[in-house]
C-alpha cells in the first residue's frame, strides 16, 4: 500500500469532508442537547467550610470558585459522566465522579483534607472511563493521588496503571520505552539486522507530550548501526522512543494516555499519545524520598505566587540506581530540575483561562548518566558510559478572545547533548585490512590478535517546535461546537561530532573479505529534517432520538519536506482523517467507536543513513617473513539513502462499550481495537555487485625480504554480490486485541475496592522486504557459486493475555492505603512464520545482483536443485512462557503535616516465571522492596499555611 | 524502638499506628521481604566412589546412596577367532585386558581394573548411573612374533561401550576386536578455542596426520572430515530440534560417515608424499599464533592450510579446499571441531558424485556420506567428564555415538577451552619409527596432552 501520492491522499480527504458535511447536515434541525447543573459544598472533615476552592469539570472549561460558605454552583454542564476536580492550596486535590442526567441537578459534598490519604474519594488506580482533556478517544487518566501511591521513579512506573503494560520494579537500571497497544515480543531481535524490533517500532510511534510540547527521539543517533559489534554494550537507547527515565515521576501532576484515536491536534505518532502535565503553579513546598536496595531518590518542589500576576514553581529530583549492588559499580544517575513560570496580564483574579493574556514558561534540565565501569577481574577492558544532558525551553502564550474563545502560540527549543562511550577487548584472527575512507585500491596491511576497541558517539540533538492554535466555541446549526484548528512546525537535526573510533581498532571484528568495516561519521553534516502540519478538529454534541451523541471529527495534514526548511518541496504528505463517536442511550452507558489515521516521521538517521563500506581483498600474501607480506584491498562506498522514504502510516480503529456511574461506583469498559502501522522504517536488502580485480604477482619468491609486486595491467576480475541495507518503509506492525476494565465499588464493611484490567493483544510484525538468509555471506565469497536463493520476508507473531488485579484497602480515618497487585500473565507466545523447507525460496540472486523470481510451481524442478536448501537463520519454533503470576504490595500511611510514608514490595513472593528448557531464565524481576517518604514542608517551616 | 530526635515526630507517628491490622500487615510484609535471601543447604555426601557428590544419585526416600556392582565380561569378535587361537587366548574371552570405567557426566570418576583368566572383572560400590567402558589389551613383542604375516599389523585388542548401571548389580559384555596399525592415521588434534579476554580464538586449530605404515603415502586428494554430529538428544530439550530417535540412522550408519564438513587436500596424485613415520599438519591458519598468545602453536611449517576470503593466506603453505561446510565461518577457512566434540576422520580420495547425499530437515547444505571403505582413520570424542557435568548434561548424549565398525568407544577428552592437544598413544619404536596405537577405540588410543607438538610424533 502506498501513501506516497498526494493526490490520492487528497481524494481520501474529500471523502472525509463529505463525512463532515454529513455530520453538519445531521446536526441541522436537532434540538440543542440538554444540560444539567451541579451544586455542592466543600468542607473539611469537621464541617468547616472551605472558601476559595476552585471547582472544575474535567475535560471542559467549566470552572467556579466556592463562596465563603464553601458552596459552588455549576451551570450548563453537559449531561453524562464527569469528574469534578476540587483544588485548594494547602489541601490535597479531590476528584469526585458524578453522572448528570439531562436537565437534572446533582448535589455533591466534597471533603478536603490536608493529606490525600485522609480523603474518602481518592483513587489510586487509573480512571477506567476517563478521558483526556479535549479528547473523545479511549484514554487512561492517572491523577496525582494515583501517582503518589504508585511505586515509580519515572514515567514508566506510572504507566503500569495502563491496561496491558506489565509491572516493572522502580529504578533507572535500563532504558525504558513504552510500546502502546502492541506486544513487545519475547524476542527483542529485529527481523533484519540493524532494523528495529517490534517493541522499538511501537515505542518510536508512541508520542509523549510534556507540558503541551512533544518530546522527540527522532534525531537520536546513539547507535552503532548493523555492523557495530559493541552496540549491545551501549547504555543508552538510540533507537525506539523517548527514554522514560528522563521524566521523573515526582514532578508529574497528571498523565493522560490516549490509546484510541487521538484528535487531530496530535501527530508524529503511530501507536498512541501520552500527555504528561508536570506540577506547576502554586504548590506547597514538599520534599520526598525513596530508598530500596538498588535505588535512592530524593526530590523537592516549591511553588509560590510572585505578586498577584505571577506564579513560579521549581522542582528538583535526584535519583540513582545501582544495577547490581555489591557485585558491580554499574549505576544510573538522574538529576532533573524544572522551573515553571506563569505570567497573567490583564485581569489578575480568577482562573488563567479568564486572563486576557497568559504566558507560560517552562525550563527543563535533565541529566541521565549511565556508568558501567570496567571490572578487570571479570571482563577486562569492557566498560561503557552514556550521558543525556537535556535542556528544553518552551513558551506558551494564550490570548483570551471573546465568547470564551482563545488563541495559543507555543514555541519550544530543546537540545540534548548525548554522549556514549563504550570499550571492549576484541579478538580477531589475522586478516587483511585497510583504513581507506575514500573509494579506491590501495596497499593495506595485516592485523591480528586482541585489541582494545574504543567507541565514542557524540550527538547534539536539536528539536525546534512551534504551534499556533485557535480554540473556538460556537453554536452553529443548533449544535454546540468546540472547534480547534492550528498548525505545527518541526525541525530536527543532530549537530554532534558523531561516531568516532580508531579505524584500525574498530568496534567490529567480523569480516568476510567483502563486507567492510564501518568508518567514523560526523553527525553535523547531516541535514535537518523539517515537517509542517495543518489540522482542524471539531467536537460537537448532538441529541439523537433522545440519546446523546458526542462526536469528534478531525483532519490533519502532515508534510515531510525534502529540504531543510518548511518552504522547501514536499517529499511526502499524509492526510489523516479521525473520527470518534460516543452514543449514550442513558447517562451511565456509552457505546463508543473511533477510526483514524496517523503518521510518524522517519528518524533523522533513517532519512540520512551512514554510508556503507565494502573492503574487497585483491591480494592476500601473508608470507612467513613480515617484510614479504602484501595486502591489497579495494574500498567501495555505497550510499543507502532512500529518497523515497516517507511517513509510516497507522490506521487505528476501535469499538466498545462503557458503563459507569462515577469514579467511585461500578465501572466497566470493554473495547476491541485494531491498530495497523504500515511503512514502518526498517532496512530493505538491495542486491548489487562489485567488480573485484584479481592481480597476478611478480617477484613472489620467498626469502627476498621484499613483498611481491603486482603485474599490471590487470588481466582478471570477477564479480562479488553485495547487499545494501537501505532504509525503507518495509515494516508492518498489526496489533489487534481486547481491553476490559472493571472497577468494583467499595465494600464499605471491609474498606476494600477491586480494580481489574484484562488485555489480550495479538501482534504481527512483518517485513515486506526480501530475505537473503544468513548464507548470503557464504555466497559472496564463493566465487564458483553462480546464484543463491532468496525468500519472502518473515512474519513474527506475538500474543499476550495479561490480567492485573488491584485490591485496594483504604481507611481514610487512619490515612492508610494498602494495594495488592496481582499480575497474571495468562498467555505469552511468540512465533516466527516463514517458509523454511527447501521449496520455500522465492527466487534467486545472481552474482551480479540480479533478482530472478521462480514461480512456486517450478521450485521443485531439478534445475533449481541448488536453490532447494533449507532456510538458514530463521527459527520457526514457537516460544511460549508458561502462565504465571506474581504479587506486589504497596502500603501508604499518612504522616503528620500532610506527609506520607510508603512501603512497597515488588514481586513479594519472588516468583520467577520461567521459560522451560536448557535456556531457562527468569521472566519476572526479582523481589525488591523499599520505603518512600513524602513530607510537605510548608507547615513544618511555616512557609505556607493552609488558608481555609 | 522509637527514638527522639529531629524526626521524632515522624517516627512517633509511625510507632503510634492505631490500627493493629495495619501494623501486622506492614510488619509481615517487611519480614517476608527481608527473609527472601535465606536458603538452607543440605550437606553433600562424602565422595567415596566414582560420581559421589552427584545429587542425581541420591535416593531421597531412603536417605542413602544407591550403589551397584558392575561386572565386565569380554567377548572376542567372531572374526578374530583364528587370530585368538594363534595367540593362545582362551575361547572367546580376553584375559589380562585393562578395563576403564567412567561415570558419564561426573568429573574425576574413572576406575580401572584388569580382566581375569575368564576375561572378566568386577567393580563394586559404584553409584548407579550411566557408564562408559573401554577395554584394551596390547600385544607384547612375544605375542606379535607369533602372528602370521597377514596379521602382522595387529597391535592389540580393544573394545568399549556405554550403558546404565543399576543396583544391586549389572553386567556388561564388551566385544573386543583386533586393532591394526592402519595406514594414514590421525596422530594429533588441536581443537582448542581458548578464551582470550572474553572472546574465543579458534584460528589455531589443526589436525596432524601420520604415516603409520612402512611405505610412502601420497596425501593428494585425501579428505579430512567431520562426521555425523547428531549425538545429543536436542529433541528432548528444544522443541523442533532433532531427537536421537531420528538421528540414529545417520549417526549409527555402518555404511559410511555423513560429513557436514569436508576438506580436500590438494595435489594431482603424487604431489605430496608422506614417508613412513612422518607427520603432516593441516592447519586452519598456517601462521604463527604465538604472536597472539604465546601458549598457541606456530603453524608456519604446516603442510596445508585451509583458507577463506577473509583470513590470511600463507603463500608457502599449500591450500586445502573446503568442499562441504554446513557451518558458517564468515570467510574464515578453518578446521571445524565444534564445541562439544564429535567424529573426525581422514579418508582416501572419493569422487563425491558417486556417493549418497542428503539434507537433514533444517540444514542449509546437502551432506555427503563417505563410504566405509574409504575411511582410513577415525577419532571420536565427547566432552571431558568435567565439562560434560557442567555443560553437557542439559542435553543428554544419545545412546549411539558412532557405529562400531568405525570406532568402538569414544574418548572423553574434548575441552575446547583448554589449551591442550589430543594425541594418539604410541606403542613404541618399530624399525626406528614410532608406531602409533590404533585399536579403533578412541577411548583407548588417545590421550590429552599439554605438549602441543604440530608435525612431531614422539
Amino acid at each position: 500500500m502506498s501513501f506516497g501520492s498526494v493526490p490520492q491522499v487528497f481524494s481520501r480527504g474529500g471523502l472525509l469532508l463529505a463525512c463532515l458535511a454529513l455530520f453538519w447536515t445531521t446536526a441541522r434541525g436537532q434540538e440543542r442537547p440538554e444540560t444539567g447543573r451541579i451544586a455542592g459544598r466543600v468542607t473539611l472533615a469537621d464541617g468547616m467550610p472551605v472558601p476559595g476552592a476552585i471547582v472544575t469539570v474535567e475535560g471542559t472549561d467549566l470552572r467556579v470558585t466556592t463562596d465563603t460558605a464553601g458552596r459552588f454552583h455549576l451551570m450548563r454542564v453537559p449531561a453524562g459522566p464527569h469528574v469534578l476536580l476540587v483544588r485548594r492550596l494547602g489541601y490535597a486535590p479531590a476528584r469526585i465522579g458524578v453522572t448528570l442526567p439531562a436537565g437534572g441537578l446533582v448535589t455533591v459534598k466534597v471533603t478536603l483534607a490536608r493529606n490525600w490519604l485522609n480523603m474518602p474519594q481518592i483513587v489510586v488506580t487509573a480512571d477506567p472511563t476517563g478521558r483526556a482533556r479535549g479528547e473523545l478517544g479511549t484514554a487512561t487518566v492517572i491523577n496525582r493521588d494515583a501517582i503518589e501511591h504508585q511505586t515509580a521513579t519515572s514515567l514508566q512506573g506510572i504507566l503500569e496503571l495502563v491496561p496491558g503494560v506489565p509491572l516493572q520494579p522502580p529504578g533507572l537500571a535500563t532504558v525504558q520505552q513504552i510500546p502502546l497497544r502492541s506486544v513487545p515480543t519475547s524476542t527483542p531481535a529485529s527481523l533484519v539486522a540493524g532494523g528495529p524490533s517490534a517493541a522499538e517500532l511501537a515505542a518510536f510511534g508512541t508520542l509523549i507530550v510534556l507540558d503541551g510540547v512533544p518530546l522527540s527521539n527522532n534525531a537520536n543517533l546513539q547507535t552503532t548501526g548493523p555492523r557495530g559489534e559493541l552496540g549491545s554494550f551501549l547504555p543508552t537507547g538510540g533507537t525506539g522512543g523517548v527514554d522514560l527515565r528522563l521524566i521523573p515521576a515526582s514532578t508529574i501532576e497528571r498523565v493522560e494516555v490516549i490509546r484510541g484515536v487521538p484528535s487531530a491536534r496530535y501527530g508524529d505518532l503511530s501507536q498512541g499519545v501520552i500527555v504528561v502535565d508536570t506540577r506547576a503553579a502554586s504548590v506547597e513546598p514538599a520534599t520526598g524520598g525513596r530508598v530500596d536496595p538498588r535505588t535512592i531518590e530524593g526530590n523537592a518542589i516549591y511553588g509560590s505566587a510572585v505578586g498577584v500576576a505571577q506564579r513560579l514553581t521549581t522542582s528538583l529530583d535526584v535519583a540513582r540506581t545501582r544495577l547490581q549492588p555489591g557485585l558491580t559499580a554499574d549505576a544510573a544517575t538522574r538529576v532533573a530540575a524544572r522551573v515553571a513560570h506563569r505570567l497573567r496580564i490583564g485581569r489578575s483574579d480568577g482562573p488563567v483561562e479568564s486572563a486576557p493574556l497568559a504566558l507560560d514558561t517552562r525550563l527543563d534540565l535533565v541529566s541521565l548518566v549511565a556508568d558501567n565501569p570496567e571490572r578487570p577481574a571479570v571482563f577486562p577492558g569492557r566498560a561503557s558510559f552514556g550521558r543525556d544532558l537535556g535542556l528544553r525551553l518552551s513558551e506558551r502564550l494564550r490570548v483570551a478572545l471573546r465568547g470564551g474563545n482563545s488563541a495559543t502560540a507555543t514555541l519550544s527549543a530543546s537540545y540534548t547533548q548525548q554522549r556514549s562511550r563504550v570499550q571492549a577487548l576484541r579478538l580477531r584472527g589475522a586478516l587483511p585490512f585497510t583504513d581507506r575512507v575514500t573509494e579506491g585500491t590501495s596497499v593495506g596491511r595485516f592485523v591480528e590478535g586482541q585489541y582494545l576497541s574504543q567507541l565514542r558517539i557524540e550527538g547534539d540533538a536539536w528539536f525546534l517546535y512551534g504551534r499556533l492554535e485557535g480554540d473556538f466555541h460556537a453554536h452553529v446549526l443548533g449544535v454546540d461546537h468546540r472547534f480547534v484548528t492550528g498548525g505545527e512546525l518541526r525541525r530536527e537535526w543532530n549537530a554532534g561530532a558523531g561516531l568516532m573510533f580508531d579505524i584500525e581498532r574498530p568496534p567490529q571484528v567480523t569480516f568476510n573479505g567483502v563486507q567492510g568495516f564501518d568508518r567514523p561519521r560526523r553527525f553535523d553534516v547531516i541535514p535537518p529534517v523539517a515537517t509542517s502540519t495543518l489540522y482542524a478538529d471539531d467536537r460537537l454534541l448532538l441529541s439523537v432520538l433522545g440519546m446523546t451523541l458526542e462526536t469528534q471529527v478531525g483532519l490533519r495534514l502532515d508534510l515531510l519536506h525534502s529540504g531543510t526548511h518548511w518552504f522547501s518541496d514536499v517529499r511526502h504528505a499524509v492526510l489523516q482523517p479521525r473520527v470518534n463517536l460516543q452514543l449514550s442511550p442513558w447517562p451511565w452507558i456509552r457505546l463508543r467507536g473511533g477510526f483514524g489515521r496517523t503518521a510518524k516521521t522517519p528518524a533523522v538517521g533513517s532519512l540520512y543513513p551512514a554510508r556503507q563500506y565494502y573492503d574487497v581483498v585483491n591480494v592476500n600474501w601473508f608470507a612467513n617473513d613480515p617484510a614479504e607480506r602484501l595486502a591489497v584491498l579495494t574500498t567501495f562506498i555505497r550510499d543507502p539513502t532512500n529518497f523515497g522514504l516517507g511517513f509510516a502510516v497507522a490506521r487505528k480503529q476501535e469499538a466498545g462499550l462503557e458503563m459507569g456511574t462515577g469514579s467511585r461506583g461500578l465501572a466497566l469498559s470493554v473495547l476491541a481495537f485494531n491498530d495497523r502501522t504500515s511503512g514502518g522504517v526498517g532496512f530493505r536488502s538491495v542486491p548489487g555487485f562489485l567488480v573485484r580485480d584479481l592481480y597476478d604477482l611478480a617477484d613472489s619468491t620467498s626469502g627476498t625480504g621484499k613483498p611481491p609486486s603486482l603485474i599490471e595491467p590487470l588481466t582478471r576480475a570477477d564479480t562479488v554480490p553485495i547487499l545494501l541495507g537501505r532504509p525503507d518503509n518495509v515494516l508492518t506492525l498489526d496489533s489487534r486485541g481486547l481491553e476490559a476494565t472493571l472497577a468494583i465499588p467499595e465494600i464499605r464493611l471491609l474498606h476494600i475496592r477491586l480494580h481489574v484490567q484484562a488485555t489480550w493483544v495479538q501482534t504481527e510484525f512483518r517485513d515486506e522486504g526480501l530475505d537473503f538468509g544468513a548464507a548470503f555471506s557464504d555466497f559472496q565469497i564463493a566465487g564458483s557459486q553462480p546464484r543463491a536463493p532468496f525468500w519472502e520476508g518473515i512474519n513474527r507473531t506475538s500474543e499476550r493475555a495479561l490480567i492485573t488485579y488491584r485490591l485496594v484497602y483504604h481507611r481514610p480515618d487512619l490515612g492508610f492505603v494498602v494495594t495488592a497487585v496481582v499480575e497474571h500473565i495468562a498467555k505469552e507466545v511468540t512465533e516466527d512464520i516463514a517458509g523454511v523447507d527447501p521449496l520455500s525460496f522465492a527466487g534467486y540472486v545472481t552474482r551480479t545482483g540480479d533478482l530472478v523470481p521462480v514461480p512456486r510451481a517450478e521450485r521443485g524442478n531439478p534445475e533449481f536443485a541448488d536453490l532447494q536448501v533449507a532456510r538458514s537463520g530463521v527459527t520457526t519454533a514457537r516460544q511460549s512462557t508458561p502462565a504465571d503470576w506474581f504479587l506486589s504490595l504497596q502500603v501508604s500511611k499518612s504522616l503528620p503535616f500532610g506527609g506520607r510514608l510508603g512501603f512497597y514490595a515488588f514481586n513479594l513472593l519472588d516468583r520467577q516465571g520461567r521459560i522451560t528448557g536448557p535456556l531457562s531464565a527468569r521472566v519476572f524481576p526479582r523481589l525488591q522492596f523499599g520505603l518512600e517518604v513524602m513530607m510537605p514542608l510548608g507547615a513544618v517551616f511555616g512557609l505556607s499555611e493552609p488558608r481555609p | 524502638m522509637c527514638r527522639a530526635g529531629r524526626l521524632s515526630h515522624v517516627i512517633d507517628a509511625t510507632c503510634r499506628l492505631r490500627h493493629k491490622a495495619s501494623v501486622m500487615l506492614l510488619v509481615s510484609a517487611l519480614l517476608t521481604a527481608c527473609e527472601h535471601e535465606i536458603t538452607l543447604l543440605k550437606p553433600l555426601p562424602t565422595a567415596a566412589s566414582p560420581g559421589d557428590g552427584d545429587s542425581a544419585a541420591v535416593d531421597s526416600t531412603a536417605g542413602t546412596l544407591q550403589r551397584a556392582t558392575l561386572t565386565i565380561r569380554t567377548h572376542l569378535a567372531p572374526g578374530d577367532a583364528a587370530l585368538a587361537a594363534t595367540l593362545g587366548l582362551p575361547d572367546g574371552v580376553l584375559p589380562e585386558a585393562a578395563v576403564t570405567v567412567s561415570r558419564v557426566g561426573t568429573a574425576a570418576s574413572t576406575v580401572q581394573g584388569t580382566t581375569d583368566s575368564a576375561g572378566a572383572t568386577e567393580f563394586s560400590g559404584l553409584l548407579v548411573g550411566r557408564y562408559d567402558v573401554s577395554v584394551l589389551r596390547l600385544l607384547s613383542a612375544a605375542e606379535r612374533a607369533l602372528l602370521d604375516s597377514s596379521d602382522a599389523d595387529v597391535t592389540g585388542f580393544a573394545g568399549g561401550g556405554s550403558g546404565s548401571v543399576s543396583a544391586p548389580s549389572t553386567e556388561f559384555t564388551i566385544t573386543t576386536s583386533a586393532g591394526r596399525r592402519g595406514s594414514l592415521v590421525i596422530s594429533e588434534l588441536f581443537p582448542a578455542m581458548p578464551r582470550i579476554g572474553d572472546q574465543g580464538y579458534n584460528f589455531a586449530t589443526y589436525i596432524e596426520l601420520y604415516n603409520n605404515t612402512d611405505t610412502t603415502i601420497y596425501l593428494d586428494g585425501k579428505l579430512i572430515g567431520m562426521g555425523p554430529f547428531w549425538f545429543r538428544d536436542f529433541g528432548q530439550t528444544q522443541k523442533g530440534f532433532f531427537p536421537c530417535s531420528l538421528t540414529v540412522q545417520w549417526q549409527d550408519d555402518p555404511d559410511g560417515l555423513w560429513a557436514p564438513m569436508l576438506i580436500r587436500l590438494p595435489g594431482n596424485g603424487t604431489s605430496y608424499p608422506l614417508g613412513p613415520g612422518l607427520a603432516a599438519v593441516v592447519a586452519s591458519d598456517a601462521i604463527d599464533h604465538s604472536v597472539v598468545d604465546r601458549r598457541l602453536p606456530n603453524l608456519t611449517t604446516a603442510a596445508f592450510e585451509s583458507v577463506g576470503s577473509a583470513d590470511v593466506d600463507n603463500p608457502s603453505v599449500p591450500n586445502a579446499r573446503t568442499i562441504v561446510l554446513e557451518f558458517q565461518t564468515l570467510g574464515r577457512g578453518m578446521m571445524f571441531f565444534g564445541v562439544g566434540g564429535g567424529i573426525h576422520f581422514v579418508a582416501d580420495a572419493v569422487d563425491l558424485n558417486t556417493v549418497p547425499w542428503m539434507r537433514p530437515g533444517s540444514y542449509n547444505n546437502r551432506i555427503p556420506r563417505i563410504p566405509r571403505a574409504k575411511i582410513l582413520d577415525v577419532f571420536a570424542s565427547s566432552m571431558t567428564p568435567a565439562l560434560e557435568a557442567t555443560e553437557g548434561m542439559q542435553t543428554p548424549l544419545c545412546d549411539r555415538f558412532i557405529n562400531e565398525v568405525f570406532d568402538r568407544q569414544r574418548a572423553v577428552l574434548f575441552d575446547p577451552g583448554e589449551i591442550a592437544s589430543i594425541q594418539r598413544r604410541t606403542i613404541g619404536l618399530f624399525d626406528g619409527r614410532v608406531l602409533l596405537q590404533r585399536t579403533k577405540s578412541s577411548a583407548a588410543d588417545f590421550i590429552s596432552s599439554r605438549l602441543i607438538s604440530p608435525g612431531v610424533v614422539r
